[in-house]
């Protein structure tokens, strides 16, 4: 094969050791772990939709606590998102 | 001296004593609720006279006697999973082989992300339980239930409506802790109201029995609201 063709140059720029297939893991892991932890802020949006509706069908004591309960999960799911989006 | 066609003083006397804007109150009629306290707790499953409780439709005038939920027993398989599932990744996590070679950015993301699902389970049927709730009002029942938290229904039925109320208490567990099934007969729209694995079964359906009575009694002396 010519050395100068385009694909020999293509063949080889990949690297032929091992830390090669743990990177591409780590970036397949790091997409995995967003779109996953995506849909836990989603849920937590839902969540506090959700409690303030029903809330509003059966009235209790509970009920303050329970929408802070939602915030919380809400912010730390988000919180996590965004560290995981800095760190991976 | 003539008979007396009109006193309008006597004719204001009747008017505080008519029968027709007398209603009795709980305890006068029902002994469930004469032998029962207030309930201030808000996780009670079988709370009597359930204070700082309200629901959507509640009338202006309308009392909340009975609020009802599954019996916690019956939620104790969901309580014992989240706890596994809290303590799982110190026993389980070091035998996964993917997750040894991973860096330890993406094992605590990795980890911090099982927490969320832990907890978004905890959350789900925490809500599940606190709002799937069965109310008995002196005027109506009403059955609340939330689907998977996105789909609502709830269904009533006044009390004269009632046909039939009958209480299922089988098995070891349920004789044990005294909790069942009270089904409820109507001529309303939903036929039929099942209050699943409730606690004192034979209570709710003595409540019923004497609130039932006592709307025959409103109907025949002319007291019904």
């Amino acid at each position: 094969m010519n050395p100068d063709a385009p694909a020999a140059k293509f063949l080889s720029s990949i690297p032929q050791d091992a830390s090669f297939g743990i990177a591409l893991l780590a970036l397949g892991t790091k997409i995995f772990l967003l779109i996953g932890l995506s849909f836990f802020v989603i849920f937590g949006i839902v969540m506090v939709r959700q409690i303030t509706m029903m809330a509003k069908s059966v009235e209790t004591s509970l009920t303050p606590f329970l929408h802070i309960a939602g915030v919380a999960y809400l912010a730390t799911a988000a919180l996590i998102w965004v560290f995981a989006f800095s760190v991976l | 001296m003539g008979p007396t066609v009109f006193e309008s003083s006597l004719s204001e006397k009747k008017k505080h004593h008519s029968k027709t804007h007398y209603v009795r109150k709980p305890d006068e009629y029902s002994a469930v609720m004469r032998n029962s306290p207030e309930s201030t707790n808000p996780l009670s499953a079988f709370a009597t006279k359930p204070r700082h409780m309200g629901f959507e439709s509640q009338e202006e005038h309308e009392k909340v006697l009975l609020l009802l939920r599954k019996h916690p027993i019956t939620q104790i398989s969901w309580v014992l999973l989240v706890a596994l599932m809290l303590i799982a990744p110190l026993f389980v996590l070091p035998y996964v082989p993917l997750y040894g070679i991973l860096p330890a950015a993406h094992q605590s993301v990795i980890l911090l992300g099982w927490y969320l699902l832990s907890f978004a389970f905890l959350l789900e049927k925490a809500l599940s339980w606190i709002f799937n709730v069965y109310i008995i009002t002196d005027e109506r029942i009403v059955d609340t239930d939330f689907y998977s938290l996105i789909y609502k229904r709830i269904s009533e039925a006044k009390l004269d409506r009632i046909e039939d109320v009958t209480s299922e208490t089988g098995g070891m567990l349920r004789s044990l802790f005294d909790f069942g099934t009270v089904t409820v007969q109507t001529a309303a729209e939903k036929r039929e109201f099942e209050f699943e694995d409730v606690p004192h079964p034979g209570r709710v359906v003595q409540l019923l029995n004497e609130l039932m009575l006592e709307e025959e009694q409103e109907q025949l002396e002319g007291r019904a609201r």
